[in-house]
C-alpha cells in the first residue's frame, strides 16, 4: 500500500529537486512577508496586526535557507515514487464536481457524482460497477447524514 | 470528597439518568468515527432536546458525547489514517502503521484501555482537585500562556521524525495559516484573499486534507487487495504480559500532561495529546521506532486527551470559564436551563456537580465495554479492498467537511490542503508539526500580545514571575536537549552516510 519502501538513496541527481523545499519555504515566507507590510506593525508594546506575522516570515525565510544549505549538502535523501497522477486528478475531480453540485443541485446528486468520479481514480473501475457502486454508497450517505445525523443539509435541490 | 461521590453516583444511577449517559456516549462515539463530524456537530444538534430534560441529565447527555467522541476519534486514526477529530492526529502516526501491519484490533484495544485508565486518572483528578485546580489555573496569565505555547512549538519539533528544521518550519507554516481572518486584538482581516476566509481556515478543511486526503491519493491508484489477515483471537488482540507493563508508564505519564493541560482554560485536548506525544518521544530510549507503530506513541497521548476531555470540566464547571467551542455549548445548555456555572455551582447545586461528575466515571465504563465487542467490526472494514473504500472515505470527508460550517470554501481548501499534504511528504515535511501551529498559533500571539501591552514590552516579566520561569527553564531545558540531541545525531548519521545509504528516513 505504502510504498515509502520504494525510496532510493542519492537525490544528488538532481540540483534543483534538492533546492526546492528550500526555496519554496523562503518564497512562501517573502510572501507573507509582502502581504503583511499593508498591516501596521505598531510598537512592542501596542502590537498592530502585522507584527507578528512580520516576525514568523523572517523565521520562515531564516528557516528555508537552513534547509536550502543543508539539502544542497546532500546529507537528506528524497524518493523517487512516481506522483500518482491519476488519482491526483480524479479525486481532485471528484471534490470539485462535489462542490459544484452540492448547493445547486443538492446533497444526493452530489454525492453520487463525487463517488462515481473518486473511483475512476482507481483504473480497475468498469463502468456498470462504477453506477452501481456509487448508487450504494450515495443510500448509505443519505441514511448516515440526513435519516441518521439530521444534518441541515438540501437532499435535492431545486 | 467520597461521599459527595456516592451522591453524585446515586444521582446516575437512576435509569433514566443513565439511559441519557448510555445514549451520549454511544452517539459521542459514533459520531467521532466520523472524520469532520465532530462532537461540536452533535452537541449543537441536540442542543434544543435539552429544553425538555432537567439540567443534570443535559449536561450528562452532552458530556457524554464530548468524551464519548474522543474514544471513536482514534478509531478512523487507527484504520483510514483519518483523525475524526483534532486530538487524535498523534494517534495516526502510531496506530495507522500498526493496522498496515495488520494488528489493527490490537492497536484499537490498547487505544481503548488506555483511553479508559486515562479518563479514570482524569476523573480522579476531577473528584479530588477541582477546587484547588481550578484556583491554581487562575494564577496563569498572559505570560504563563505564552510561556506554555512556546514550549508547545519546541515540542512540535520533536514530534517528527525527521529532520526539526523541517518539522519546525512546518509549525511556522502553521502558525502563518492560523493567522488568516480577522485580527483578534484588532479586528483588521489579515490574508483574507476571498470573503469566505474572513472566519479564518477551518481545522477540520486543515487536518483532513493534510491527513485524509493526502492519504488517499497516495494510495488510490493501488491495484492489491489489503495485506491485513484478520486476527481476531483473544490472544492476538490482547497485550501480553510485556506489552502491557510497557504500556504502565507512558499511561501514567500521558494522562498527568492531560490532566494538566485540560484543566487550564484555553487549552484543551488536542494539544495534550500532542504534548504527551512528544514527551514521550523525547524521554525514550528508542526514539527512532516512533512512527512505526510503537506502542508508548500510542497509548501515551489517548491517555492524555482522555484525561483532558474530563479535567475540561474543571474550569468549564468551577470558574465558568469554557476551555473550547464544546465548553461553551455545554454552559449554554446550562444557561439555558437557568444554571450559572461558576464557584457557587459545587456549593449550590452539588447533585448537579457531582451527578455529572460521576457520570465520567459511569460512562466510561459503559464505553469500555461497548468498544471491546465493536473492535472486531471495525477490523473488519480493513479487509475491505481499499480501492472500494476509498471513494466512499473520499465523500465522508467532503459532507463532514461541507457540514461543518456548510461552506463551499472549507471543501475546496481541504483539496488544496491534500494536495499540499500530498506533495510535502515527498519531500520529508511531516504534517503533524503544521497542525500542532495551527492550533497554537493564535495563543501564542494573544498571550504575546497582551503579556507586551501588560508590562510595557519588558521581557523580564517572563522570569520575574514565578510559573513562567519555571516554565521557561523547562522550555530552556528542553531546546537544549534537542540540539544536544541533533547534533549528536548529526554526528552519527555524518558517520553512517560514509558506510551505507543516508541518514533521514521519510
Amino acid at each position: 500500500m505504502n510504498t515509502l519502501e520504494g525510496e532510493k538513496p542519492g537525490g544528488d541527481r538532481n540540483v534543483w529537486r534538492q533546492a526546492i523545499s528550500g526555496t519554496v519555504l523562503v518564497g512562501f515566507g517573502l510572501a507573507i512577508l509582502m502581504i503583511s507590510w499593508n498591516y501596521s506593525a505598531g510598537s512592542l508594546t501596542q502590537m498592530g496586526p502585522g507584527f507578528m506575522p512580520r516576525v514568523i516570515a523572517v523565521a520562515l525565510v531564516a528557516m528555508g535557507l537552513g534547509i536550502l544549505v543543508s539539502d544542497l549538502r546532500g546529507t537528506a535523501q528524497s524518493y523517487d515514487e512516481p506522483i500518482h497522477w491519476r488519482a491526483l486528478i480524479f479525486v481532485s475531480a471528484a471534490v470539485l464536481i462535489f462542490v459544484t453540485l452540492v448547493e445547486p443541485a443538492g446533497l444526493v446528486p452530489a454525492m453520487f457524482c463525487a463517488v462515481a468520479a473518486s473511483k475512476l481514480a482507481n483504473s480497475r473501475a468498469g463502468l456498470l460497477s462504477i453506477v452501481i457502486y456509487s448508487a450504494a454508497v450515495t443510500l448509505a450517505g443519505y441514511f448516515l447524514f440526513i435519516v441518521a445525523l439530521g444534518l441541515p443539509l438540501t437532499v435535492f435541490g431545486r | 470528597m467520597i461521599d459527595q461521590f456516592i451522591l453524585g453516583l446515586s444521582v446516575v444511577l437512576q435509569p433514566e439518568v443513565l439511559m441519557y449517559a448510555f445514549f451520549g456516549v454511544f452517539l459521542g462515539q459514533v459520531i467521532g468515527v466520523l472524520p469532520g463530524v465532530g462532537a461540536i456537530t452533535a452537541i449543537s444538534l441536540l442542543l434544543p432536546v435539552t429544553f425538555y430534560l432537567d439540567p443534570t441529565s443535559s449536561v450528562i447527555l452532552l458530556a457524554g458525547i464530548y468524551y464519548g467522541s474522543q474514544y471513536g476519534g482514534a478509531i478512523a486514526s487507527i484504520l483510514l489514517n483519518l483523525p475524526g477529530t483534532p486530538s487524535s492526529v498523534v494517534t495516526c502516526l502510531e496506530g495507522y502503521p500498526l493496522a498496515r501491519d495488520g494488528r489493527a484490533g490490537f492497536a484499537l484495544l490498547v487505544t481503548a484501555l488506555s483511553s479508559f485508565v486515562g479518563s479514570m486518572i482524569g476523573v480522579a483528578v476531577v473528584v479530588m482537585a477541582a477546587i484547588p485546580m481550578a484556583t491554581f489555573a487562575l494564577k496563569f496569565g498572559a505570560p504563563e500562556y505564552t510561556m506554555l505555547v512556546a514550549i508547545g512549538l519546541v515540542a512540535a519539533s520533536l514530534i517528527s521524525s525527521g529532520s526539526h528544521l523541517r518539522a519546525f518550519s512546518m509549525a511556522l507554516v502553521g502558525i502563518a495559516l492560523g493567522m488568516v481572518g480577522s485580527d483578534a486584538s484588532t479586528g483588521q482581516y489579515r490574508f483574507v484573499a476571498t470573503d469566505a476566509l474572513a472566519d479564518g481556515i477551518s481545522l477540520v478543511s486543515l487536518a483532513m486534507g493534510l491527513f485524509g486526503l493526502s492519504e488517499i491519493i497516495r494510495n488510490a491508484a493501488s491495484h492489491e487487495p489489503r495485506k491485513t489477515q484478520i486476527k481476531l483471537t483473544l490472544r492476538d488482540i490482547f497485550p501480553n504480559r510485556a506489552e502491557l507493563r510497557s504500556m504502565v508508564k507512558p499511561v501514567g505519564r500521558g494522562a498527568t500532561i492531560g490532566a494538566f493541560f485540560g484543566a487550564l482554560p484555553g487549552t484543551g485536548a488536542a494539544i495534550a495529546s500532542f504534548m504527551a506525544y512528544a514527551f514521550e518521544r523525547r524521554i525514550s530510549r528508542t526514539p527512532e521506532k516512533f512512527g512505526k507503530g510503537h506502542l508508548p506513541g500510542l497509548c501515551a497521548p489517548e491517555a492524555s486527551n482522555n484525561s483532558a476531555a474530563q479535567t475540561s470540566f474543571i474550569p468549564t464547571l468551577t470558574l465558568g470559564v469554557p476551555g473550547d467551542a464544546v465548553m461553551a455549548l455545554i454552559i449554554g445548555a446550562l444557561i439555558l436551563n437557568g444554571i450559572v456555572p461558576g464557584p457557587r455551582l459545587i456549593i449550590d447545586e452539588p447533585e448537579l456537580f457531582w451527578g455529572v461528575i460521576a457520570s465520567f466515571f459511569v460512562g466510561n465504563i459503559i464505553l469500555l465495554v461497548i468498544n471491546i465487542p465493536l473492535i472486531g467490526v471495525w477490523v473488519r472494514l480493513l479487509s475491505i479492498p481499499y480501492y472500494r473504500l476509498y471513494p466512499a472515505i473520499v465523500l465522508l470527508i467532503c459532507v463532514g467537511v461541507y457540514s461543518h460550517r456548510s461552506s463551499i470554501t472549507d471543501v475546496v481548501l481541504t483539496l488544496v490542503f491534500g494536495i499540499v499534504g500530498y506533495v510535502m511528504r515527498r519531500y520529508r515535511f511531516e504534517p503533524a508539526p503544521l497542525l500542532l501551529g495551527f492550533v497554537l498559533g493564535p495563543m501564542l500571539e494573544e498571550n504575546f500580545r497582551r503579556t507586551m501591552l501588560l508590562y510595557g514590552g519588558d521581557f523580564s516579566v517572563f522570569v520575574t514571575r514565578p510559573i513562567s520561569a519555571t516554565l521557561v527553564f523547562c522550555g530552556a531545558a528542553l531546546l537544549a536537549f534537542t540540539i544536544g540531541s541533533a547534533i549528536v545525531s548529526h554526528r552519527k548519521a555524518l558517520k553512517d552516510k560514509n558506510t551505507q545509504g543516508g541518514p533521514y528516513s521519510v
